[in-house]
């Protein structure tokens, strides 16, 4: 942009103290990114972190600004830091944030530094700096990293971007998983998707967030064998983490055998491991829930096969797994087949609803009467996609259904070919977004719907944004026109209850908070 | 066809045809003739502007200012066709008396090109714009104490006009972009490798501190002539000048809040009271900092604080006298309350009209504000039930009052049902 233009558009615009609720007035610099920042339960929004390019300082080091705003989209606090910026082989890095967890009166933030942390590494292998904003003072640390298992404050200096550095992939229980592996090596493993060289790995290491190391897991000890395991860290809580454990016959094994081991978040003590199959079924685990005394897994089920393989077109239903924390003890394991369903539907052992088609589960919330709220949406995969209506179902604590709902939906078609929901929902192809809990046993689920007729032209979409509420053990629907006076309408997540609707407007992108009319 | 708007027309219908029988209040909203007037006027003024703008020299100086000169005439033409302006049976005739006295008395000044307009608002505010008009806000007459003082305040807004403030600050904002200076400075930042924005923004900062700067010396100009103005219409009454500003220093300072039992009251419906989980706020937990001064809150100032301006009148003027008590003003804005209530409603502000209902109603149970009572719930259904909310009732917020955002929590954590039910105990029709 011209600085001229800066310059007149800087003198008609309104200064930028006032409340803000559109998203330029909140900062005078260029818009980097931004995230949602939530509780330490993780339960609902605290608020929202944005980040701005405010100038570059010298070759490498930029001024950026970020911005805190609560739940209510008030303007907590701003302040500048400065980030070094690297280039690689000439490309000019990206800035962005990957990584950002409130744990008491901290925020933990990775801020991204080079060209090489896109998203998808950083969410694979995670982040390779930390910086803590105090929640009191609104000081930015320095930017950490972590060389040969102790940190390091990165101070505005050109820095080799791998070297001895470390991925730290964020844990649930305020703290990073760091395999033994350099992070150039990580890397390059990635470009060339090689495994021979994960047998290498021995170690891996939980940092708290002061970074330090509190304890470790050696595996791959005997070097010599051909096989080896590999460790991912897959979901935990305060207490406990969920590993997910590969087993290599050898380098090139396309199908290791897969398995989840529970570790004490304190010790890494392993508590007990989940196979990959259980009594004539394979599994694979679609949720967990952490429960004060239980861990809870959901998996779906396919029927067992002397290859191990598990394939998503294939679903005979799920499975509800209930442990002890403590003990590590199988509680329960209730069963839920398709043909449960047969009664309401003509369905066969896969799923498929004759003339209709598959119904894919997508989250599973657990009641405190043990009862299982799971959100569906169905399906069809042929020669193109189709996405159907959703379900939501009520499973008593032995997952047989007590109750559920359909809620119809416009058909969306995809091109797409013979795909399964799995796919589906890794591409983004459903409706459904994500759901809130509201308190207690309340939930709000939400989806989009474009209500336009399959064949009408792209022009005429209707998107509207739907809310199933589930209040006091009653269903309710709202829907919300995503169509604007300017434009279309973006949902955002909000505080529990709310939408938070990013709309455009002559005055710029405007942001408006709205509650479900429950 | 949409019901809302419908239901909102017909209801100031009903309103004013109600409490004209009862109050000789409130004011017209939907006079057509009057905006029509109103539409013809303004088209005759543009001329003015127009001739002003074919006076500037610059080429691209005169562009520019023609073209901001049409974006605000057609907002202020949009404004008149909403409704904005208005006839009221009372304040009208007072400010057109005031505006003649204050011609009058000035013979020195043709006065012709002006206009005052009296205008529906959410604060109590007055200002002077473009094409000699001067607006003065409903929620400002009824805030001060005597016509006095009302005609201080046209008279300072009257020598904004008289100055050509409007336009004459329009243009040197206009000639600073262009000037060769600052976008020499421009030019030379941009050729900086590093720390421009840095740059940029200290210009930046230094000429709004200048422009403000500017703004304070023309309000100090228009305190001047806007005294001279008002001793030669009232003679006797110069005091009065002062108690304005006083007035001014805390007009926007709230005058009551409500406690705990208001809400309990006005919330509760047979059968079903009160219910304190209304009340949770979401705004424990942040440490909110004061923003960071990008701005010295002084050196952007554009009106001098009122103590500053009532001593430089003071100073310059020599002015003595005593407090004007004035019963016939207070008599004239005895409906005071009720007129700001309605002007909200007409702004469909109708978060604020519901808070001020229940104030009133705390000590007056007139059917007036039992009926806006229930309309600005019914419109709050309404919004809810459209995801409008946003647009009728801010959002909590750490600088608003505890009890305005109670208030506000209490509106949004009703669930549907509740709200329907306290709706319902208030129906009247």
């Amino acid at each position: 942009m011209k600085y001229s233009c800066v310059f007149v558009m800087l003198l008609f615009t309104p200064l930028l103290f006032s409340q803000a609720k559109n998203i330029s007035t909140l900062s005078l610099y260029d818009f980097l990114d931004s995230r949602i920042i939530y509780e330490d339960n993780g339960q609902d929004v605290y608020g929202y972190f944005l980040l701005y390019q405010k100038d570059q300082v010298n070759q490498n080091v930029f001024d950026l600004e970020f911005v805190l705003l609560d739940k209510n989209l008030n303007k907590v606090a701003s302040d500048s830091f400065q980030q070094v910026r690297f280039n690689v082989f000439s490309i000019r890095g990206s800035t962005g944030i990957y990584y950002a967890q409130k744990i008491g009166d901290k925020l933990y933030l990775s801020i991204g530094e080079a060209y090489t942390q896109t998203r998808g590494i950083a969410s694979d292998l995670g982040v390779i700096s930390l910086r803590i904003l105090g929640l009191n003072d609104y000081k930015m640390s320095d930017a950490f990293l972590l060389k040969d298992n102790s940190s390091v404050a990165n101070k505005n200096n050109v820095i080799d971007e791998f070297a001895g550095n470390y991925f730290m992939k964020p844990t649930k229980n305020n703290g990073f998983i760091v395999f033994d592996e350099p992070a150039i090596s990580s890397y390059r493993r990635t470009l060339t998707n090689s495994m021979e060289s994960l047998k290498r790995l021995q170690r891996l290491t939980f940092f708290d967030f002061n970074m330090q190391a509190r304890w470790s897991k050696d595996y791959n000890e005997v070097q010599s064998d051909a096989s080896f395991l590999v460790y991912r860290y897959h979901a935990g809580d305060k207490n406990d983490l969920v590993l997910k454990k590969y087993k290599f016959m050898t380098g090139v094994d396309k199908n290791p055998i897969q398995s989840y081991e529970v570790v004490d978040a304190t010790d890494g003590a392993t508590k007990f491991e989940l196979p990959s199959s259980k009594d004539q079924y394979l599994l694979d685990v679609v949720d967990i829930k952490f429960e004060i005394d239980q861990i809870i897994f959901y998996a779906a089920l396919n029927e067992f096969n002397p290859d191990k393989i598990f394939k998503q077109g294939s679903i005979t239903g799920y499975l509800k797994l209930v442990f002890d924390r403590k003990s590590g003890k199988e509680l329960s394991a209730d069963y839920f087949l398709w043909n449960s369903l047969a009664d309401k539907y003509k369905i066969d052992r896969y799923g498929m609803i004759e003339d209709y088609g598959f119904l894919h589960f997508h989250d599973f919330e657990t009641l405190k009467n043990g009862q299982s709220l799971v959100v569906a949406e169905a399906f069809q995969s042929r020669n193109i996609t189709l996405v159907l209506d959703l379900f939501i179902f009520v499973f008593d604590e032995h997952m047989k259904i007590k109750d559920f709902i359909k809620v119809d939906k416009f058909k969306n078609s995809l091109y797409l070919k013979n795909t399964n929901g799995k796919n589906l929902a890794a591409s983004g192809a459903f409706d459904y977004l994500y759901n809130q809990n509201l308190k207690g046993d309340d939930f709000i689920f939400y989806y989009t719907d474009n209500e336009k007729q399959l064949k009408e032209p792209t022009l005429n979409s209707k998107w509207v944004m739907g809310a199933i509420t589930y209040i006091d053990g009653v269903f309710g629907f709202e829907k919300i026109s995503l169509k604007g006076q300017h434009g279309n309408i973006y949902p955002v997540k909000a505080k529990n209850g709310y939408v938070l609707l990013k709309e455009g407007s002559v005055e710029g992108t405007m942001l408006r908070l709205e509650k479900i009319n429950y | 066809m949409k019901i809302g708007p419908i239901f909102f027309y017909l209801f100031l219908q009903f309103l004013c045809m109600s409490a004209m029988a009862q109050n000789e209040m409130p004011f017209d909203t939907i006079n057509k003739d009057y905006r029509q007037t109103l539409l013809n006027y303004y088209t005759k003024q543009t001329p003015n502007a127009h001739a002003f703008a074919k006076a500037i020299k610059e080429k691209s100086v005169r562009k520019i200012f023609t073209e901001i000169m049409v974006r605000k005439s057609l907002l202020f033409t949009q404004e008149i066709q909403n409704g904005k302006y208005i006839t009221h049976s009372k304040y009208t005739p007072l400010i057109q008396n005031i505006f003649q006295t204050i011609a009058t008395a000035n013979p020195q000044i043709n006065f012709s090109d002006y206009k005052l307009l009296l205008s529906t608002e959410q604060y109590p505010e007055a200002y002077s714009i473009e094409n000699g008009i001067v607006v003065i806000g409903l929620p400002l007459i009824i805030n001060l104490e005597n016509q006095y003082q009302l005609a201080f305040t046209m008279s300072h807004e009257l020598a904004h006009q008289i100055l050509n403030h409007s336009h004459n600050s329009m243009l040197q904002y206009i000639r600073d972009s262009k000037s060769k200076y600052n976008l020499g400075q421009i030019k030379a930042i941009g050729k900086q490798q590093y720390n421009r924005m840095g740059s940029l923004t200290l210009l930046y900062r230094k000429i709004v501190y200048e422009k403000a700067e500017e703004r304070r010396h023309a309000e100090q100009l228009a305190d001047s002539l806007g005294y001279v103005l008002f001793a030669n219409a009232y003679p006797g009454y110069e005091s009065e000048a002062l108690s304005a500003l006083k007035v001014f220093e805390a007009i926007y300072k709230p005058k009551d809040s409500l406690s705990l039992r208001d809400l309990e009251s006005a919330f509760s419906s047979p059968g079903k009271p009160f219910n304190h989980e209304w009340l949770l706020s979401d705004m424990n937990g942040y440490n909110y900092r004061e923003e960071v001064e990008f701005f010295n809150a002084d050196s952007i100032r554009t009106h001098p604080d009122s103590e500053h301006r009532i001593l430089l009148l003071k100073e310059k003027f020599k002015i003595e006298g005593a407090v004007v008590e004035n019963t016939s003003y207070k008599e004239l804005t005895k409906n005071a309350n009720m007129e700001y209530i309605f002007n909200l409603y007409v702004l469909k502000q109708y978060g604020d009209v519901l808070y001020h209902t229940i104030l009133a109603l705390r000590n007056n149970d007139d059917s007036f504000y039992k009926k806006m009572r229930y309309n600005s719930l019914r419109q709050i259904q309404l919004a809810r039930s459209t995801y409008t909310l946003n647009n009728i009732l801010r959002n909590p917020g750490p600088d608003l009052p505890l009890d305005y955002n109670r208030f506000m929590y209490v509106i949004r954590n009703l669930k549907k049902n509740e709200l329907e039910n306290v709706v319902n105990s208030y129906k009247y029709l």
